[in-house]
């Protein structure tokens, strides 16, 4: 009568499943840690566009305001964090600092996006799609 | 093997006027729910990372009702919360993590393979996916990937959690269910 399909076998491919789904978890973060490199730029993206780039090393303040929509990201140490902004979910200041290329913070109100890259990244890129040309 | 099936299927069996009442019953619930969790933060600052209440209610009726039932709920539960509480961008994503994690769990539940546990752990990892597929739609940007590993691990955690509590909520609603039919049988 009780959860009519629990016997050991589904039990223990639950116990499974979990044990795939961290091992996945692990291999893709290991994965992306392996690639880890300091970035040396900012790029700010809103409503999947460029914005602005400005370059890590420096420290800078950038206010963003469109619309009454306003982020303050503040760039200092090489390090690259939200300091305020006035969207609903506040997520993208909670954010923990960023600092390596691949990292991102993510306001999903406003669709503004702080990516740091660096330059070697772009350049194999580019070298990539003159070979594809 | 025959025999077996059968028995399977006739775990809770509702009158179409009882699936109506549970299914209004259970969609209150869900909203209600949605709305706790937005009171109450989860104590872990990862960026969109919710224990999933409403789920319970979902994951339980995904079981106890009917697979056709939860489904009218899950978009009827997203529709009300996203039109009181949030908008509609909220509401894209939490459609398409929802469809995701649907999907996902009738397939499994369908094959059998796992327990409401696994199937709950499967969906909360989908739901995450789903959410996070949208979020590269919306903002062309493939840097929100590097959130891949820490969502599969959390969406399995709070899967699991819900899943195991659906569990016993399902295997009570059983015995609810039996009682009823006995004092039924007995005033008769």
């Amino acid at each position: 009568m009780n959860t009519a399909v629990d016997s050991k076998r589904t039990l223990k491919n639950d116990g499974l499943l979990f044990l795939i789904v961290l091992l996945v978890a692990f291999t893709i973060w290991i994965f992306f840690y392996m690639r880890k490199e300091d970035g040396t730029k900012v790029i700010i993206w809103y409503k999947s566009e460029v914005y602005k780039i400005v370059p890590l090393s420096k420290n800078d303040r950038i206010e963003f305001d469109q619309d009454g929509e306003t982020n303050v990201i503040v760039i200092k140490d090489g390090e690259v964090y939200m300091e305020t902004a006035n969207c609903p979910d506040q997520i993208c200041v909670q954010h923990r600092h960023i600092r390596y290329s691949g990292e991102s913070i993510v306001c999903l109100p406003h669709r503004l996006v702080v990516e740091i890259e660096s330059e070697d990244e772009k350049t194999k890129e580019k070298e990539v799609d003159i070979v594809a040309q | 093997m025959k025999m077996k099936k059968q028995k399977k299927k006739k775990w809770i069996s509702w009158h179409s006027r009882e699936k109506i009442a549970v299914g209004g019953l259970m969609t209150a619930l869900a909203f209600i729910f949605s709305y706790v969790e937005i009171l109450i933060p989860f104590p872990i600052p990862i960026p969109g990372v919710k224990l999933g209440l409403a789920n319970l209610v979902i994951v339980t009726a995904l079981y106890v009702i009917g697979v056709k039932e939860a489904v009218y709920l899950s978009i009827v539960r997203i529709c009300l919360v996203a039109l009181t509480f949030g908008n509609i961008s909220m509401m894209m994503f939490s459609l398409s993590g929802c469809i995701m994690s649907l999907a996902v769990m009738i397939v499994l539940k369908k094959s059998e393979v796992f327990t409401i546990s696994g199937v709950s752990l499967a969906g909360g990892v989908m739901h995450n996916v789903g959410q996070l597929f949208m979020a590269m739609l919306v903002l062309h940007n493939r840097s929100i990937m590097y959130y891949i590993p820490l969502l599969l691990v959390c969406g399995a955690v709070t899967g699991q959690i819900i899943g195991v509590i659906s569990k016993v909520i399902c295997r009570h609603l059983g015995y609810a269910k039996k009682a009823e039919k006995c004092n039924a049988d007995m005033e008769k």
